[in-house]
């Protein structure tokens, strides 16, 4: 089986990867990391100083980077008969994740419901739902453990 | 209302909504859940839901119109304890039980999470255009409202059948 995790810095993102911790998988199931950079659409004119935007993105990958680095550790230390492997990719973030899991083969894309420009007050962030239209695979959408409701009285009839 | 916890490991008891539909899909979706593997003792509740017809109104109320409402409901136990006892067989160390409701599938899949403090759904997501797992309304609603994380399984095409002839016949180990 080959898991796709999309992060980026949100917690929401550390809620999917700490559900695949939780969680036990078959044999030989791979684990692939992936964060979105989105390209930097600069526009040129008279006088335009690049230079602190490109240090500032390559500050942001190195980040990117780092944060990869540490959600495949925590994944190899609690999985370490699986592969496991990560990767900063560019592109947009809804596209990129869809292309991911199709060119790795993916069985199943695991995500957060919001993304680091997710509304908390919206129950599905645009990224989650994208994917969840586009993918090749099946998608699981993580919610925070802290978003549930006390349950209700119970009126349903058990068959 | 914190999830029971594991006898043996202390861990809080995962709790796992699978719903399915009376279509002939409700294999496929229990079968992905059995290749899995799932934490000892484990709770699932299969679930299906009955949405009304249209012509089920007072006005039609006949004798015909109930049988008919008696019959789905029969079918839909009927699928209802099959699928459990896939579960129960291939999954022996969780427990299983079915619940039936009748309503909007998408307003009661997500009550019965919420009632029941899932911590997942599985749920079947497939349409017609071709990679498209949010084609259904039902789907993305329960993505969308569910207050725990929803597993949208990709539903094979017809025609992937004999490929994954040999995933299905894996049983689900249990840790």
């Amino acid at each position: 089986m080959k898991v796709l995790i999309a992060i980026d810095d949100s917690q929401f993102s550390s809620q999917a990867v700490d559900s695949v911790l939780e969680q036990v998988w078959p044999a030989n199931t791979e684990f692939r990391v992936i964060t979105i950079v989105e390209p930097v659409y600069s526009y040129a004119y008279a006088g335009a100083d690049m230079a602190p935007i490109y240090e500032s993105l390559q500050e942001f990958e190195k980040d990117c980077l780092k944060m990869i680095d540490n959600k495949t550790s925590q994944l190899k230390k609690r999985f370490p008969d699986s592969k496991v492997s990560g990767q900063v990719v560019e592109g947009m973030i809804t596209s990129a994740i869809v292309e991911e899991a199709k060119t790795w083969n993916a069985d199943l894309i695991v995500l957060g419901s919001h993304g680091r420009t997710g509304l908390k007050r919206l129950l599905l962030g645009s990224v989650a739902e994208k994917v969840a239209s586009l993918a090749p695979c099946s998608v699981e959408i993580v919610k925070s453990r802290n978003s549930r409701k006390e349950p209700k009285g119970k009126n349903a009839k058990s068959a | 209302m914190p999830n029971q916890r594991d006898t043996q490991t202390g861990r809080e008891v995962m709790k796992v909504i699978i719903a399915i539909d009376r279509s002939v899909n409700w294999k496929q979706l229990i079968e992905a859940a059995t290749i899995r593997r799932w934490h000892r003792d484990t709770a699932f509740k299969i679930l299906t839901v009955l949405e009304p017809l249209q012509w089920e109104t007072p006005v039609i109320g006949t004798e015909i119109a109930h049988e008919v409402a008696l019959r789905r409901q029969k079918l839909a136990s009927q699928i209802l304890l099959q699928a459990r006892k896939i579960i129960q067989d291939k999954i022996p160390e969780c427990t299983a039980h079915v619940e039936l409701r009748q309503g909007s599938a998408r307003i009661e899949i997500v009550n019965a999470a919420s009632e029941w403090s899932a911590d997942k759904i599985l749920l079947g997501a497939h349409g017609h255009a071709p990679n498209r797992l949010f084609a259904g309304s039902v789907p993305q609603a329960v993505a969308q409202h569910a207050l725990c994380s929803v597993e949208l399984v990709r539903l094979r095409e017809p025609s992937d059948d004999a490929a994954k002839e040999s995933e299905m016949a894996k049983s689900a180990t249990v840790v």
